[in-house]
């Protein structure tokens, strides 16, 4: 059975993540995923990030006792399900971190940093728990959809960047310190741009690694960017691959298709979904999701600039144009048959496929699509005979036509 | 002597078991519908109803599974077909099923238990593109089915009494659940029975034409599954596809649409039998 062996280390990984977070010795900042945890880090904090900490209630399947906890304060449940399950089980003094990680529960934030680039909706999240704690929250709002991201962009960004520094140094305790900015911020980038190596490996025929197992192993390059850890481990995670692509060995060696996989997974399927395609024969070797967290533009010796750059360009922030240019470059890069979009019902601004962007990239490139209904957490919103049905369909055509043209 | 053979074709949906036996005759090319069964689950276990309809049919036309049955063909859920020798996707089965009723259809809509599905064809019966209604159970058969329960019907007279309507009021074609409301609601206001079935038959029918617009169908269209045989439904799809002045479909129906994937399933069968059949031979020689 074909196994990555660096999953062991990741797993030992992740857990003294956590267990840092309950050690004391350090002040806590919350953080959104793809927001400014290099600052954060400068400034000595150990990172807490709620996003991750919903992708656990999704895949443990525990969003949808909490969701309504959220719901009885007056968010809609139609609203992103990491807000309201993480809420939620606030809430209810519960966290799957007490069972997988023997944690007393979410550690509590000395201060909380936010970035819009992905969404609005982090920063209601993570302003009721500002309320909650009366702790400072500190945020970035770049500008949004760009075609094209300018110097004034990144100089607005800069300005919002520079603005968290008082709050973070009342908070720490500690002066801004660059040097230890442009430290932290090597680190990211050598993480980042190894784990955009490791999603690469996949561009191989036979690919070693699936979108469904990158959801596992972006783990590190989400919580401990900025980290030495982090960095080694996708080190070792590379080696791994490398050499599998030598010994020609992939995750679905009779593989008839290559599917692109865009928006968010479906945290409490990912099993079940990574087995379908399996069964069908269909490899899922890309994502807009697990590609989210290369930040390739960080450069040490310009770190306000680049950092700025860095997280107003990523894909979830910019223009359909853009997007659909960045789709086109991953359909080539990775010889990609297929499309499938999830189009996440409680997350509006990781769905791509509300207007019209799948036909019109399927007119232009060739590559068919399909758009499965589902949901980050609440597995409410997706059906899950009805996604089959859709995805053997669907996986069928594509083989049928590269068979018989 | 001529070279034919008996296929069986098993479609296990979400409500029914459709199965069929075909004959084909490997010199003219033809196929020919030689016995057919429907047996609705209900609380059975699948698998049990497949065994029984197989039995019955086969003991029917006096036929051996062992001897006669060059090829049994599943489609929709395959893995409640044991006896079956392969198994192929739905729509592709309901497709080819398409093609068998309709040979010139450009176009098969599958309207079944749990979505409907309109898929482009050529002339083979090969899938060239297709659209799939979303989630939400209103435009599937079994919301018809909820809804003739909760009238008193039975699913047969759905159709016919669609037909008799004369003002009929269209339910929300977005959610099955407000659907059921308004469609007590239409009862506590007093419209007749008729008018409330043709609304519902409407309300799927406007997702049927959505589905053939996104799809840039061509006509003529074959309108299969368990809905096809509903001529309320058919009635009601010719309606609003000829509000658009742009396209001049042309709809083609039969009674015995709900067999359209079993059909499809045995057809390939025996397709696939003489495939392999072939690549034996080439392998002997």
């Amino acid at each position: 059975m074909y196994k990555i062996d660096a999953t062991d280390n990741m797993k030992e990984l992740m857990g003294s993540y956590f267990k840092s977070l309950e050690a004391g010795n350090k002040k806590i900042a919350w953080c959104t995923s793809v927001g400014p945890a290099e600052l954060l880090r400068s400034f000595g904090f150990e990172v807490y990030f709620p996003e991750n900490h919903g992708a656990l209630l999704g895949a443990t399947r525990t969003a949808m006792e909490f969701i309504p906890e959220a719901v009885k304060c007056g968010y809609s449940g139609h609203v992103c399900s990491y807000t309201t399950s993480d809420i939620g089980a606030f809430l209810k003094n519960e966290t799957p971190l007490q069972k997988h990680y023997d944690m007393k529960g979410v550690p509590k934030p000395d201060i909380i940093a936010y970035n819009t680039n992905q969404c609005r909706e982090v920063e209601d999240w993570f302003t009721f728990y500002a309320d909650h704690f009366e702790c400072p929250i500190v945020g970035i709002q770049p500008p949004r959809h760009l075609d094209e991201v300018s110097q004034d962009e990144v100089d607005l960004v800069v300005k919002q960047f520079k603005k968290m520094i008082p709050t973070c140094e009342e908070v720490s305790g500690q002066k801004f310190d660059l040097a230890k900015l442009k430290s932290v911020l090597k680190l990211s980038k050598e993480a980042t741009l190894l784990w955009q190596q490791v999603l690469k490996t996949s561009t191989a025929m036979n690919a070693p690694i699936s979108f469904f197992d990158g959801t596992i192993h972006m783990g590190p390059i989400v919580v401990l960017r900025g980290t030495q850890e982090a960095k080694d481990y996708y080190s070792l995670l590379l080696d791994e691959l490398q050499e599998k692509i030598k010994n020609n060995e992939g995750f679905l060696p009779q593989a008839k298709c290559r599917i692109f996989w865009e928006g968010m997974p479906i945290w409490g399927k990912l099993r079940m979904m990574s087995d379908l395609f399996s069964q069908n024969e269909a490899a899922v070797v890309a994502s807009t999701y697990c590609s989210s967290w290369v930040f390739d533009k960080f450069d040490e010796d310009d770190p306000w600039n680049s950092m700025a750059r860095a997280y107003t360009e990523i894909f979830i922030n910019r223009s359909e144009k853009v997007k659909m240019q960045m789709l086109r470059d991953w359909f080539e890069e990775y010889s990609i048959d297929g499309i499938v979009y999830h189009d996440t019902k409680t997350c509006f601004n990781n769905s791509n496929a509300k207007f019209g962007m799948p036909q019109r990239l399927s007119d232009q490139t060739g590559v068919p699509s399909l758009i499965i209904e589902g949901d980050l957490c609440d597995l409410r919103f997706f059906s899950e005979g009805q996604s089959i049905t859709k995805i053997e369909t669907f996986v069928e055509q594509i083989q049928d036509s590269k068979v018989f043209g | 002597m001529s070279d034919s053979i008996y296929t069986m074709g098993v479609d296990v949906g979400g409500s029914y078991v459709k199965g069929v036996i075909m004959k084909y005759d490997n010199d003219s090319g033809e196929h020919k519908l030689i016995d057919k069964q429907t047996e609705k689950i209900r609380k059975r276990n699948p698998k049990d109803v497949v065994v029984e309809l197989v039995d019955t049919l086969l003991e029917r036309q006096n036929l051996s599974y062992d001897n006669d049955i060059a090829y049994l063909a599943s489609t929709g859920e395959g893995e409640m077909v044991d006896k079956k020798t392969g198994h192929f996707y739905s729509m592709t089965t309901h497709a080819r099923g398409g093609i068998f009723f309709a040979p010139a259809a450009k176009t098969v809509v599958d309207m079944g238990g749990l979505y409907v599905r309109a898929i482009r064809v050529d002339n083979r019966g090969k899938v060239l593109d297709y659209k799939m209604t979303g989630q939400c159970a209103s435009g599937s058969g079994q919301f018809i089915e909820n809804i003739s329960r909760y009238l008193g019907l039975a699913i047969e007279e759905v159709g016919p009494l669609s037909l008799q309507a004369d003002n009929p009021e269209v339910p929300s074609g977005i959610c099955a659940v407000l659907a059921e409301t308004d469609v007590i609601n239409l009862v506590s206001k007093g419209l007749s029975t008729p008018n409330i079935v043709k609304g519902i038959n409407l309300s799927i029918a406007q997702r049927v034409v959505k589905l053939l617009g996104a799809l840039k169908a061509e006509s003529p269209i074959a309108l299969m599954g368990g809905m096809g045989m509903n001529e309320g439904m058919i009635q009601a799809v010719e309606e609003l596809a000829a509000e658009n002045k742009k396209k001049n479909f042309e709809f083609i129906s039969h009674p015995d649409a709900i067999y359209s994937g079993a059909i499809g399933a045995a057809i390939w069968g025996g397709f696939r039998y003489y495939k392999l059949k072939e690549q034996e031979a080439a392998v002997v020689v």
